[in-house]
């Protein structure tokens, strides 16, 4: 085919283009993605005995907050990593600086707990299964994320898919403080933020792989 | 660009046209051996262009999007024919060169005057745009001939480092 007749063909056809389409796109993949997370919690883990209580405490807002505010970073940088000639520099900066912050927060209050009782507050009763199940919590979301991101235009596929991953992992955390009943920060600091991690590393490994066009 | 995302497919026709001269000078510099080839990506770097327009923010310079799609299908080609070595950085200066009319230098050059001093400003656009000599320009902004000589060096040097900014 001659180039001309292409352009001809791509012109004949123009339709109007909205504007935000990458951020259409993966705010429709956290409504897929969080909703089968809840329905994988409520089926198989179960949602916590406590929850009307705990609602109405601090404690599960802040840690509600710190999951929800890692999306939101890494929603950012998935759509920035979206399009072409555009860098997401500033997106991992705040991702960062988010962790560093809760992190800090998380060891002050480890801190002035006395020696007996700190290791319980990083084990708890689940962390062998914490940063698991968010993983599998936030694998579908992952997966779903990095096929939508397919039709965008990546240009730097395992950020990309780390970014799609991790904002995955973020939301299904979120999602985690439903039936995970562990209050000390130091805990969500540690085996939360790895299952966000584990997440983005997943995404980078599918993006390897599904983003190119 | 903006009038072609509009749907206005006139507009979308020059704008893809402008392009394709552009793909075909990146391209066939780095596939000297291989013209079809090269021709192949630039259609496939337009047709990248087309279908993944919705990517394009409407507030960054087209160039730098497109020279980043070029970029991608020129490193997918090598991946593909598995040639490995670095593309160095710099050959974004290629594709912003290559002397084709610009499909949006006007609006990013009207964007960066936007950052200059008025005065400077009106100098630049009575010497550059509106043909005016050095001296006659100078004389109505009120600056002497050879000062007026300093301040347009100085604001087109400013110039060109606020584009290659909003390029980078």
């Amino acid at each position: 085919m001659q180039t001309d007749d292409l352009i001809d063909a791509l012109s004949a056809d123009v339709a109007v283009v909205r504007r935000g389409e990458p951020q259409r796109r993966l705010a429709s993949t956290a409504i897929a993605g969080g909703l089968i997370a809840f329905i994988l919690v409520a089926a198989w883990l179960g949602l916590r005995s406590d929850l009307a209580e705990a609602i109405g405490g601090a404690v599960f807002w802040i840690k509600a907050g710190y999951t929800l505010a890692l999306a939101a970073a890494f929603f950012h940088a998935g759509e920035r990593l979206s399009r072409p000639g555009v860098a997401a520099g500033r997106a991992w900066t705040l991702a960062v600086a988010i962790v560093a912050v809760f992190a800090g927060l998380g060891l002050m209050q480890w801190g002035a707990m006395p020696a007996a009782r700190k290791l319980a507050a990083i084990q708890g009763v689940s962390w062998r299964v914490c940063t698991r199940n968010i993983l599998v919590l936030g694998a579908p979301m992952t997966l779903i994320c990095v096929m939508s991101m397919r039709g965008l235009a990546p240009t730097r596929p395992m950020a990309a898919g780390f970014a799609a991953g991790a904002f995955s992992g973020a939301v299904a955390a979120s999602i985690y403080g439903l039936h995970c009943p562990e209050a000390p920060f130091i805990f969500t600091a540690i085996w939360y933020t790895l299952g966000v991690g584990a997440c983005g590393a997943l995404g980078a490994v599918l993006g390897r792989w599904l983003l190119r066009w | 660009m903006l009038r072609g995302l509009d749907g206005d497919a006139q507009a979308h026709r020059q704008c893809l046209t402008l392009l394709r001269d552009r793909l075909r000078a990146y391209f066939g510099r780095r596939l000297t051996e291989n013209p079809e080839d090269a021709e192949d990506l630039v259609q496939e770097a337009l047709l990248a262009v087309h279908a993944r327009r919705a990517t394009y923010d409407r507030n960054l310079p087209v160039t730098a999007w497109a020279y980043a799609i070029a970029r991608y299908k020129l490193i997918d080609y090598w991946r593909r024919r598995k040639v490995r070595f670095a593309l160095p950085l710099d050959d974004v200066a290629d594709f912003l060169a290559s002397r084709t009319p610009a499909l949006d230098d006007g609006l990013d050059l009207t964007r960066a005057l936007q950052t200059l001093h008025p005065r400077q400003r009106a100098l630049v656009e009575d010497v550059k745009i509106g043909g005016l000599s050095l001296a006659e320009a100078g004389a109505r902004r009120g600056y002497s001939e050879g000062a007026a000589k300093v301040a347009l060096h100085r604001a087109l040097k400013l110039l060109s480092t606020r584009m290659s900014d909003a390029d980078g």
